[in-house]
């Protein structure tokens, strides 16, 4: 129930005290004030429903105390109504127009004042009840008052029940919680959400469309809530800027509930049971159509051991995640450094095969000692869970950098691949396959060095687990044939990889790109390579030849060593800088 | 004295008015700066206080603070800026740009009480 | 041995979870959440057999009887059942997995979930300690009400649970944001103690009111502690939000400390998550 509290207000105290009396009489709570001081000062402690106010007071006039009234977001759907004695009539046009409810003239029959005053309350309570003062004896929250349904009629019966949407409403611009818009009015939009806010507080509204992000700037005007621990519907007056000119485009073209269920009807409010809302949230605009899809098992592996500890190292946060497991930031609590956990998935770790393959491969790697590579510092299982940490590397991906920049500069691109081959020399030196050579695990750390990540820990098979599909590891896009073909690897298969991987980072796209992993993988093994000058003419000729020969089908086609692509790439990138040079002085001169 | 308490929360405005009424001052409330402007419009003469929050939205404390000083009719009033914002920059800008005296929150009552007799006492003409 | 409690659940769960982890733990089977005694457990282990709305009930009363402790809920649901995993993690689930889903990867997760939290590392602490200090001082300050920190643990979602909270969003040197939570008793509790009146004098507006300015004053006051630190920040308007299982967006890469503190024999959270924009370490 709205409170029947009364604010009336005129200079004559005995006016008040007969008039507060009728009220009273009538079942109506009724505080009186002189002046505006005294009338704000029970507006800021009392749920007031009402305001009788008189034409002149002791300190301003009553259309002043009206203008006030109307400007204050948290008062200004108060009901105002004039009582003026008939010798000071005043204008009851500018009072109409100024926001005010009722104009009467006095002497009146107590009779007629209090039918006047009931149909006030009647029609507040069916409308717009204010809901937003401070009330002060309210029933214990624990009973939360009698659902207020103020729009069963009348108000709202031209606006325009819309496909049920999802947005992101935010107070801050920082922190966004959804809601659903379920009609608009003019540049007034209803949105059911859990973020509350008073009549008067701007929020940000914010529209995914096709084509593209579009962020309504608003006030709220009212808030109602069903019951104050569950989500509320705002009225929201939304700026008539080109981001609404759009939103309300949008929303023209979605009105009405996308589904057979009962069209409409006048009295088709706002206020729809939260299962109607759930079931049409689903079927709305085309960005709804997108499922969302529940995360994987491997990811829910990985986020149940954040927070947690394994053996010496704390996990921190989850970096990323691939085929082979969910990559963490770590922190090693005995040596108190940085590094990266990599948590192999549970397919993998439980198989015996794979785990005895990739303990005795890690020990070689771990005693590799290469600026360049990133150090592996323990192996272990903790609470059956299959993990190493490593170096961790601050810094981009190759892949990260590609995505940014779509393809990387010429000459940078030559000094990562001659970094690259220097180090993967060094590995193969050694006797190590990485087998998984991809722009995803080459990184530039902060201070520019290259690390090349996730050695010799790729493999899971060679032709003993031959033909378990689902055991093929890596990203396709950089497989060498013989890798895809299941065949007994060696560091030619690492060249091959590298090849692909830095044709992808100087043009700009993958060598071979499909739909389908097995198309890309098909064409790995049989479609001669699309020459990189195609795609990227600015690619020097002796470059692309270096890369296609990397790349050759036949391993035996491929480079002796990386070593010796390490030189070749370094005199190619003497002589372009000499060229860089001379055409530079050339110009100078 | 009749005080005008400028708050965005509810809460905040009752916290102190429960203080301040007990201590026989009358409080007037408002929820922004521009709020406080309006109301000072019409009771510049009665208004004796104003209790400025910092962090408001339309308005805040700093620029109604501003405004207050800039307004002949105000000179009179004392203002105690009330705020979470509590590092030095914040009460050294209050200072100078006219504020009596700075209050952080969070304050205890009594922390309150002895910030409205030190600026009192400061503003008793000698 | 890891004490693990199932709820009301079926011969077939039971031994299919059993079978899971049986010989590190120890399984007891209960036919009702009322009588569950949350800490006493590592894990709780419910059967969607029910309707939904039965089980999110079910869940959201068993999560808010652990007083925010990380207890993780488990939901094992039906084979057939196609509900999406979002609906039950927002009523308080910390997992949901199908009795068809692959045994060896519901192994692995169920032994993630019951590895016990890390302890928060030194350099957390740093940025940690003063959010725990002014959080205890401005409820003593603004309600006279004496509060403990319990313990702090770390999460990979900003999700909230609990009947009310108040968020502020930070930017500056450093970004983030800080949640606080409570459930309904308390909060009308300490903000009928803020405004020095009766309980009864407070009403649900008051409430989210009082919430927004108490995560407000808490963000606000230790603010300062951070001057001329990488953790220094400026705030933004306090949001205030309502209900359970709203998940909120954070920089990438942060991790999110949930600070449990108790108050009597009631408790509430706050959330903090705080990333320096220059690397510090």
């Amino acid at each position: 129930m709205s409170e029947k509290i009364i604010l009336l207000i005129n200079r004559d105290s005995a006016f008040l005290a007969h008039t507060a009396e009728t009220l009273r009489l009538a079942g109506y709570r009724t505080h009186t004030a002189m002046d505006m001081r005294g009338a704000l000062s029970v507006l800021s402690s009392e749920r007031t429903g009402l305001i009788i106010c008189d034409k002149t007071l002791q300190d301003v006039s009553g259309y002043d105390l009206l203008n006030f009234i109307k400007k204050d977001p948290l008062r200004d759907c108060i009901p105002f109504m004039f009582l003026v004695s008939a010798k000071e009539q005043g204008h009851a046009l500018k009072a109409f127009e100024m926001g005010a409810l009722d104009f009467l003239v006095y002497p009146l029959a107590p009779e007629l004042l209090v039918e006047r005053v009931d149909e006030v309350f009647e029609t507040t309570r069916k409308s717009d009840p204010p809901v937003a003062h401070p009330p002060v004896a309210e029933p214990p929250v624990t009973e939360p008052p009698a659902p207020v349904h103020p729009h069963d009629n009348g108000s709202t019966d031209e606006a325009t029940v819309v496909a049920v949407r999802r947005v992101d409403i935010s107070r801050d611009g920082v922190i966004w919680l959804p809601g659903k818009v379920g009609k608009f009015r003019g540049s007034t939009l209803f949105v059911e959400t859990a973020l509350f806010g008073k009549p008067g507080v701007t929020l940000m509204m914010r529209f995914q469309l096709d084509d593209g992000i579009f962020v309504l700037n608003g006030h709220i005007k009212d808030i109602r809530y069903d019951d104050f621990q569950k989500p509320a519907w705002i009225e929201m007056v939304v700026r008539e800027d080109e981001a609404w000119h759009r939103i309300h485009r949008y929303l023209q073209d979605n009105t009405g509930m996308p589904s057979a269920e009962p069209a409409q009807t006048p009295d088709d409010t706002f206020l729809l049971h939260p299962g109607a809302l759930e079931k049409t949230a689903f079927r709305t605009g085309p960005m709804e159509s997108v499922e969302v899809r529940d995360p994987s098992y491997d990811q829910r592996f990985y986020h149940s051991l954040i927070g947690k500890q394994l053996d010496n190292y704390r996990a921190i946060t989850l970096i990323g995640s691939g085929s082979m497991g969910g990559v963490m930031q770590g922190w090693d609590v005995a040596l108190e450094r940085e590094v990266a956990l990599k948590v192999i998935s549970y397919e993998l770790s439980s198989k015996e095969k794979f785990r005895e393959m990739f303990i005795k491969e890690a020990r070689v790697v771990s005693r590799l000692n290469h600026l360049n590579i990133a150090q592996i510092y323990y192996i272990g299982t903790s609470n059956d869970i299959f993990y190493y940490a490593m170096e961790f590397v601050d810094g981009k991906t190759l892949k990260e950098l590609i995505d940014q920049e779509s393809r990387l500069n010429v000459l940078k691109g030559l000094e990562y691949l001659i970094t690259v081959c220097e180090a993967l020399y060094y590995v193969h030196q050694n006797s190590i396959v990485h087998r998984d050579i991809k722009p995803a695990n080459i990184m530039i750390n902060t201070a520019g060095l290259i690390k090349v990540v996730d050695f010799g820990v790729a493999k899971t098979s060679d032709s003993k687990t031959k033909g378990e599909k689902s055991m093929i590891i890596g990203s396709p896009l950089y497989m060498s044939p013989e890798q895809i073909a299941g065949l007994t690897l060696d560091y030619r298969s690492d060249i091959y990889s590298l090849g692909a991987t830095f044709y992808h980072a100087l043009t700009g796209s993958p060598p071979f790109e499909a739909d389908d992993y097995k198309d890309i993988m098909a064409q790995h093994i049989a479609r001669p390579l699309p020459p990189m000058k195609e795609k990227n003419p600015r690619i020097p000729t002796p470059l692309a030849a270096i890369i296609e020969k990397m790349m050759a089908k036949d391993p035996f086609d491929r480079y002796k060593d990386c070593q010796t692509i390490a030189n070749e790439l370094k005199s190619l990138q003497t002589r372009i800088l000499k060229r860089l040079r001379q055409s530079s002085e050339e110009k100078a001169g | 004295m009749l005080i005008l308490v400028v708050d965005d929360s509810m809460v905040a405005r009752n916290i102190l008015k429960n203080v301040l009424e007990p201590m026989g001052h009358e409080v007037i409330e408002a929820s922004n700066g521009r709020e406080a402007l309006k109301i000072l419009e019409k009771l510049a003469k009665e208004v004796g206080c104003v209790l400025l929050d910092w962090n408001m939205p339309v308005m805040n404390g700093f620029e109604t603070l501003q405004a207050i000083r800039s307004d002949k009719d105000c000179g009179h009033i004392l203002i105690l800026m009330v705020s979470t914002e509590s590092e030095d920059e914040f009460i050294e800008r209050a200072i100078a740009a006219g504020a009596n005296g700075y209050l952080a929150k969070p304050f205890s009552a009594e922390e309150l009480k002895a910030k409205m007799a030190d600026i009192l006492k400061a503003a008793k003409p000698r | 041995m890891n004490k693990i409690v199932l709820i009301d659940c079926s011969s077939e769960v039971t031994s299919a979870l059993a079978e899971l982890l049986g010989e590190q733990c120890s399984l007891s089977n209960i036919s009702s959440e009322d009588r569950i005694v949350p800490e006493e457990n590592r894990m709780i282990v419910l059967e969607a057999d029910a309707s939904p709305d039965a089980i999110y009930l079910k869940i959201s009363r068993i999560r808010a009887a652990c007083k925010f402790k990380d207890i993780p809920i488990i939901v094992i649901k039906r084979r057939e059942d196609r509900i999406p995993l979002e609906h039950f993690l927002s009523s308080g689930a910390t997992e949901v997995l199908s009795l068809d889903a692959p045994p060896g990867a519901c192994r692995q997760i169920l032994r993630g979930h019951l590895i016990p939290n890390r302890k928060p590392l030194e350099k957390e602490m740093a940025y940690l300690v003063p959010f725990i200090e002014n959080t205890v001082q401005v409820l003593k300050t603004t309600a006279s009400l004496e509060v403990a920190f319990r313990e702090v643990y770390f999460s990979n979602t900003f999700r909230i649970f609990g009947d009310i909270s108040g968020i502020i969003g930070l930017s500056g040197e450093s970004e983030g944001t800080v949640a606080v939570t409570l459930y309904w008793r308390l909060a009308r509790n300490i903000i009928a103690r803020m405004m020095n009146v009766q309980e009864e004098r407070i009403n649900a507006e008051y409430i989210h009111d009082g919430v927004g300015e108490l995560i407000n004053v808490i963000s606000g006051s230790t603010k300062k502690r951070f001057k001329g630190t990488p953790f220094h920040f400026e705030l933004s308007l306090p949001t205030v939000v309502v209900g359970s299982g709203h998940q909120l967006g954070h920089p990438e890469g942060s991790s999110i400390a949930v600070l449990i503190f108790d108050v009597d024999d009631s408790a509430f959270v706050l959330q903090v998550c705080l990333k320096p924009k220059k690397h510090l370490i």
